[in-house]
């Protein structure tokens, strides 16, 4: 089970992560890494919206989907604060449609990203100064949006520079390093948020599989699902789970004829109500 | 509530928002060509947004108020209209259409209060003769007073034109919107009221009965026009004596022959509604009733209904209350 997704470009931003989870990389797929607790998994994309949207979209469909997938990396800004960490408000990507992600977090400071092809230099971040700039994320919530909720892709941000020179980004990397640990406890406190969330949703999709199965095996038709689905889930929230659990693991296939079969069931439904 | 971030129209200018960003206090501004863009993104979780529900100033275009839906009574004039000065709500009420309108929770508050005023003073010239006008509809308006005046705006210009009657509709326990206003016989504030087995059970996040009635009997000691809302009549286990028992502890605290009218009507819904609501809300006992689908809209059959009618209607009856409006 790996709940958890941590996504970055390059290795350089995902190695305190690596350190603080002792995640090991995984012989056939290095780009892949996996930690001890076997609840994290990190991915590294490469650099580029391509890159990021493909390996990502690559592991959402071949993997056991994650809870929660979060970009953590290195961004520009001309006149944000330079060392600070914000998460994005927004994302957008040249004339694409603008994404708004959900602001769940209390704590972390909040400013728009926009993703562009090529490292924006000075001049262009001077454009919207309270923006951030990176190359990664639009392409990663591009992929994200068919697989997840939107509140279960997250991006934090580091802002690494002003001017998107090589030499800024490689000085920023000791006080990106630093404060990764601080990062870390957010990401498991956004993880516990969406967890809480998400047990109440895994608990009605054990009862639709149930269901279906039930359907099934009494085949019943397309009409007769509907109305005895909207009568299950109503007792079942009345308190009879037990007699909803209990009829969902009967067979009704001694009557042959189904509008029979689909009568026997709701005369005992009935009971109930 | 989450007011860290913010969303603004870039066709609002600032001093249209000043005030109410100081008043909110945001950490950080997004900008945006449309309220739209955040309230319709699709991809979320309602549910989940929900509990981090942000706030849209915009300045609406167009359509500044629309003729009344059958699923709404007619009280008094046959001109019955509503307008949306802002779109969701602050609570968070269990058998709420808007939870299955909009793709997402956020609340918008249209700052540009004045157009939609204009625009109705020339509906009333055109009509020429009486109208009503529900300003709190797809929202609690007064629950937002203290980000924008808008009641306040609105009794005003009920002050100046006698054609309009208009209806503020609210759960909260509110006052400020109409207690230092002169009462106008052309202003109706109601307040929807619930037992508290219903209001403890689906009206979530809302102020308790005792809070409402409250600023119910403040409204009344000051000469207002008041209206209480007994909408939607929920059947749950016992409703005879719930409800029974509801009517005569209200008539015991709320001087029933102030009142101005009661309004009564049952569960209702648009079937599309009712459907995304039910994908929310998978635990709802209230949703996920085996309800009366008829043209779109989904109710408790008409059997049903007329009994939990009757049983209002009647226990209203008998406290001598005469002015009972109902859905039908």
């Amino acid at each position: 089970m790996n709940e958890l997704l941590l996504v970055f470009a390059t290795i350089q931003e995902a190695k305190p992560f690596i350190e603080i989870t002792d995640a090991k990389s995984n012989r056939k797929r290095p780009f892949i890494h996996t930690a001890t607790d076997e609840n994290t998994s990190i991915l590294i994309t490469g650099i580029g919206v391509f890159n990021a949207s493909i390996r990502l979209t690559e592991y959402l469909s071949t993997q056991p989907l994650p809870s929660l997938v979060v970009n953590v990396g290195l961004a520009g800004s001309f006149g944000l604060i330079q060392g600070q960490w914000y998460k994005a408000s927004a994302i957008s990507y040249y004339d694409s449609k603008t994404h708004y992600t959900d602001i769940i977090c209390r704590e972390e400071k909040y400013a728009h990203l926009h993703t562009v092809n090529t490292p924006a230099d000075k001049v262009k971040m001077a454009e919207n100064p309270n923006w951030m700039y990176d190359m990664e994320a639009y392409g990663l919530f591009a992929s994200a949006r068919y697989f997840l909720n939107h509140h279960q892709f997250q991006i934090f941000k580091y802002i690494s520079d002003r001017d998107g020179t090589l030499v800024s980004i490689k000085n920023s990397l000791s006080g990106y390093t630093d404060l990764c640990p601080m990062v870390w406890s957010g990401v498991k406190q956004l993880f516990q948020k969406i967890m809480s969330f998400k047990n109440d949703e895994s608990t009605m999709h054990s009862f639709r599989d149930k269901f279906e199965v039930f359907c099934t095996k009494n085949r019943l038709s397309f009409s007769q699902k509907n109305l005895l689905m909207e009568r299950l889930t109503y007792l079942k929230n009345l308190g009879f789970k037990e007699v909803v659990d209990t009829l969902l693991q009967k067979s009704y296939r001694e009557f042959t004829d189904r509008d029979r079969r689909f009568a026997e069931i709701l005369n005992e439904l009935n009971k109930y109500e | 509530m989450n007011k860290k971030v913010i969303y603004i129209e870039n066709t609002l200018v600032e001093n249209e928002y000043a005030a109410v960003v100081k008043k909110i206090h945001p950490e950080h501004i997004e900008f945006i060509d449309s309220y739209k863009d955040v309230l319709n993104q699709k991809g979320g979780n309602w549910r989940f947004q929900k509990n981090y529900q942000s706030i849209i100033l915009a300045k609406r275009r167009d359509t500044f108020f629309y003729k009344a839906s059958p699923l709404t009574q007619v009280i008094e004039s046959k001109n019955f209209y509503y307008n949306t000065l802002a779109i969701n709500c602050l609570f968070d009420c269990e058998y709420c259409y808007l939870q299955g309108m909009f793709t997402t929770p956020h609340l918008v508050l249209f700052l540009n209060n004045q157009d939609f005023i204009c625009e109705t003073r020339k509906l009333s010239s055109s009509l020429g003769e009486p109208f009503y006008m529900a300003i709190s509809y797809d929202t609690d308006l007064p629950a937002l007073e203290h980000w924008y005046p808008y009641c306040s705006e609105w009794i005003d210009y009920a002050a100046s034109d006698p054609n309009i009657t208009i209806e503020i509709r609210s759960k909260s326990g509110l006052k400020s919107h109409f207690s230092t206003k002169k009462p106008l016989k052309n202003v109706i504030l109601s307040w929807s009221i619930s037992p508290n087995e219903i209001l403890s059970a689906y009206e979530h996040s809302t102020p308790s009965l005792e809070h409402r009635i409250k600023a119910i009997n403040h409204a009344i000691s000051q000469g207002w026009r008041v209206m209480l809302c007994i909408d939607p009549i929920i059947k749950i286990k016992g409703y005879q004596e719930i409800y029974s028992r509801f009517i005569k502890y209200i008539t015991q605290i709320i001087d029933l022959k102030k009142i101005y009218g009661f309004s009564i009507g049952t569960f209702r819904m648009h079937t599309n509604y009712l459907n995304n609501i039910r994908a929310q809300r998978p635990e709802s006992s209230l949703l996920w009733y085996p309800y009366e689908r008829n043209h779109q809209h989904a109710g408790y059959p008409e059997n049903e209904k007329k009994k939990l009618i009757q049983l209002v209607k009647f226990e209203l009856e008998q406290i001598g209350v005469t002015k009972i409006f109902e859905y039908e």
